[in-house]
């Protein structure tokens, strides 16, 4: 790699407020007659590259469930119209013609019997092909449809989202809970807060993000974090392969059987005995509905006691939650507080109605605790 | 088949409809349709093949409307390979190697060849106001423009090929009523090949405004980080090829995280090596196009042989600058007018400028702005309508 060159600017400069094509590739042609023989500027055939196969050995990319449909779908394509037609020739030098000329005459007298056979399977492999692809169509235009849309969480976050410090102290109660324990993998990693609070107690912690946004601004704080689906992570994932998992508004966005399916994978991702925390806004929670429904990308909110059912449904052994007031917002917390003393005023006077809105002044927020 | 309402402009292209590709057909669709929005009476005569390489019927024979235009196809007799005399003429053109007249007309008439069609164009001759016949490459053309004659004009799409220097395809011309020409590069060509006295026009095709959803496209074929488009058929002459090549070993120099991703009909053959980093998704919608055109950080377009290049100005349209190359006249005319973007012609070029257009992303964006503004002041939909207009008169008809 030629390092050095990396930075295409140093010789050719354009300025901020300069568009001219032609004087940008002059500067182009100059560069390169004086860096004329440079490492970077020879050129292999794709024979030679492929040979060499380093791309794949350095990669470190997460490649999701699509990607290698797509990968082994190339392949398959390429290898299904099975032919008798390859190159014959030998590596003899004397005898190497004959040896050829033999080989053409017994793939020409074998033809006729040899094709019937590949047809068959030609046939086989086109229909076979076929109906992945349409399953394939069939996927994309489900994922298509499923797309959140045109939100730019990082910039919604930025603008409406709580603040980041303070929402790192928020969790720091729940990073503590799992201190001293294995590493912690965060579903949905957003803006890296979680990730932030782990290493403030010393915890080792990897998020998981698909918005590449987001993803980017975790790594610019320099937090361990994979650009992958939650769910595809999962898929990925080999099965008692997780230590320890914690994830926010779990099951408030995507399909509602998103939810359902992801617990039942992290079930068989997680280790036997993994502790798994999830921190989830309160439905019945005033203070919970008004910041959800804020959020665009919001679909739902999941009721703490449905999601302890549907975590013992996918196989947890335990599953409890309570309520989690964390930091709060101190204006939340007064205005909060006022709610509940209206309310167990309103309980003296009418028995019953004051303890029934008792959950409408509760914390916005709900942590669930499970064990695999 | 019906009538045929007065004053009606029949296009007559090899293959029509949503599925198929092409720039030829996607210029005679786009035009045809914006005619027909217009009030202009418009049809369609075209033949039953989608496949541009085996010829063979795919849709079937008759009338259809599509977007209101009536289209009559006609079974097509594909180019014969099998026939062996057929092929190695075709090889001798192709090596630039002397054909006589005689055997000239042989070769054509084996580049598909539609009874059918021309049968209706014998019969319907004078219920037409103008056939107008594309690309210039067919049999249909040569042989529907010898049919119809005085009420017949040709959108070309000429490339600098050994093809184009044929003797019949230079009486073609300029017995030519008229010839519509995609881009001022293009009429050069035509009047250094065919004569400076040819009856040419420049009309090309209009625009309308496009904005694509670089998020959609990403989450629908799961495609993360910085990424490089190819669209188009996939094939030696479009020298796809070669963007392979320069690709791999820019990634393999450079140590940069970037994808190739194409889309098109046409086989690819990729490095197993590079497999991560080059994306075939092949054949995709219109809309999954235009969002491909937004993900992209530069579209590439390798290709040599182009009359206009709907692809680089679709891609302008969205912001996204083109990477082209230097030898493909009309793109290079289109860049340097435009200032949306940057030229090869060999790997070091290749290797600087995608690399420019990558790291310096200010610079790549006020290209595809410049490319974007190009666009909308020289191919919107009234002017060239009104190109088009203009030629009918001073053609005549």
């Amino acid at each position: 790699m030629a390092e050095e060159s990396r930075d295409p600017a140093e010789d050719i400069r354009i300025g901020d407020d300069e568009l001219d094509v032609k004087e940008i590739m002059d500067r182009i042609d100059r560069r390169i007659a004086s860096r004329a023989g440079a490492p970077e500027y020879t050129e292999e055939s794709l024979e030679e590259l492929d040979r060499k196969g380093r791309r794949v050995e350095k990669s470190e990319m997460f490649r999701g469930p699509m990607q290698e449909l797509a990968l082994s779908l190339q392949f398959a394509r390429t290898y299904a119209e099975v032919t008798a037609d390859y190159a014959i020739g030998s590596q003899r030098k004397v005898v190497g013609p004959l040896i050829a000329l033999v080989k053409r005459v017994m793939r020409k007298l074998m033809r006729p019997y040899m094709e019937a056979v590949f047809q068959q399977q030609r046939e086989f492999n086109r229909q076979l092909l076929q109906i992945v692809e349409q399953l394939n169509q069939l996927i994309l235009r489900d994922r298509a449809r499923n797309h959140p849309g045109q939100v730019d969480r990082r910039e919604f976050l930025k603008r409406w989202g709580p603040d980041f410090e303070r929402e790192v102290e928020n969790l720091g109660e729940v990073a503590s809970l799992f201190q001293g324990g294995p590493e912690v993998v965060e579903l949905g990693a957003g803006r890296g807060e979680f990730l932030e609070a782990a290493r403030k107690v010393g915890l080792e912690a990897v998020g998981v993000e698909g918005d590449a946004d987001l993803a980017a601004a975790c790594q610019e704080k320099g937090l361990a974090v994979v650009l992958a689906d939650p769910l595809e992570y999962l898929e990925q994932a080999p099965p008692k392969s997780i230590p320890a998992v914690f994830a926010r508004e779990l099951g408030e966005r995507g399909p509602a059987q998103d939810l359902h399916y992801a617990l039942t994978l992290l079930a068989g991702r997680l280790e036997r005995g993994a502790p798994a925390l999830f921190l989830n806004r309160r439905p019945s929670s005033f203070f919970g509905s008004e910041a959800a429904f804020r959020d665009p990308t919001v679909v739902r909110l999941v009721h703490p006691e449905t999601m302890v059912f549907l975590l013992k449904q996918a196989g947890f052994a335990e599953a409890s939650f309570r309520p989690y007031p964390g930091r709060e917002d101190e204006g939340v917390r007064k205005a909060r507080e006022a709610a509940a003393k209206a309310l167990a005023k309103l309980e003296k006077e009418a028995p019953g109605i004051g303890a029934a809105w008792e959950e409408f002044a509760a914390p916005s927020l709900y942590l669930v605790e499970a064990r695999r | 088949m019906g009538g045929v309402t007065p004053g009606t402009i029949a296009f007559v292209p090899l293959r029509y409809g949503d599925e198929v590709v092409g720039g030829a057909e996607t210029l005679t669709r786009s035009l045809a349709e914006e005619l027909h929005r217009r009030g202009w009476p418009v049809e369609i005569l075209t033949t039953c093949a989608l496949d541009p390489y085996t010829w063979e019927d795919y849709f079937p024979q008759g009338d259809e409307y599509i977007r209101g235009i009536k289209v009559t196809r006609f079974p097509v007799r594909g180019r014969v390979r099998t026939k062996r005399r057929v092929f190695k003429l075709e090889q001798r053109i192709n090596e630039g190697g002397r054909v006589s007249r005689r055997k000239q007309e042989y070769w054509i008439s084996n580049v598909t060849y539609s009874e059918g069609l021309y049968r209706y164009l014998e019969e319907h001759r004078d219920d037409y106001r103008a056939f107008i016949f594309t690309p210039y490459l067919f049999g249909t053309t040569y042989t529907g423009m010898r049919i119809v004659r005085e009420r017949g004009l040709v959108i070309p799409c000429l490339h600098d090929e050994p093809y184009a220097r044929l003797e019949i395809f230079r009486d073609m011309m300029r017995k030519a009523r008229g010839i519509l020409f995609n881009s001022e590069p293009e009429m050069e060509l035509a009047r250094r090949l065919y004569g400076e006295d040819i009856h040419g026009m420049v009309v090309g095709m209009g625009f309308d405004d496009l904005s694509g959803d670089a998020d959609r496209f990403r989450a629908k074929f799961d495609i993360q980080g910085e990424m490089v488009l190819y669209c188009g058929r996939r094939e030696r002459a479009k020298n796809t090829p070669l963007l392979l090549r320069y690709f791999c070993n820019y990634l393999e120099r450079s140590g940069r995280e970037v994808k190739l991703v194409l889309t098109g009909t046409g086989e690819v053959s990729t490095p197993y090596a590079y497999q991560e980093y080059i994306v075939d998704l092949g054949y995709v919608s219109e809309r999954d196009k235009v969002d491909a055109y937004a993900a992209a950080s530069v579209l590439v377009h390798p290709s040599v042989n182009e009359s206009f290049s709907i692809i680089v100005l679709e891609a302008w349209l969205t912001g996204t600058p083109c990477l082209v190359h230097g030898r493909c006249a009309v793109n290079r005319h289109h860049v340097e007018k435009s200032q949306g973007g940057l030229w090869f012609e060999d790997f070091p070029h290749f290797y600087e400028c995608l690399d420019l257009l990558l790291e310096d992303r200010s610079l790549a964006r006020r290209m595809g702005e410049a490319g974007r503004r190009y666009v909308l002041e020289n191919y919107a939909w009234d002017r060239v309508v009104d190109s088009f207009e203009r030629a009918l008169y001073e053609f005549g008809l």
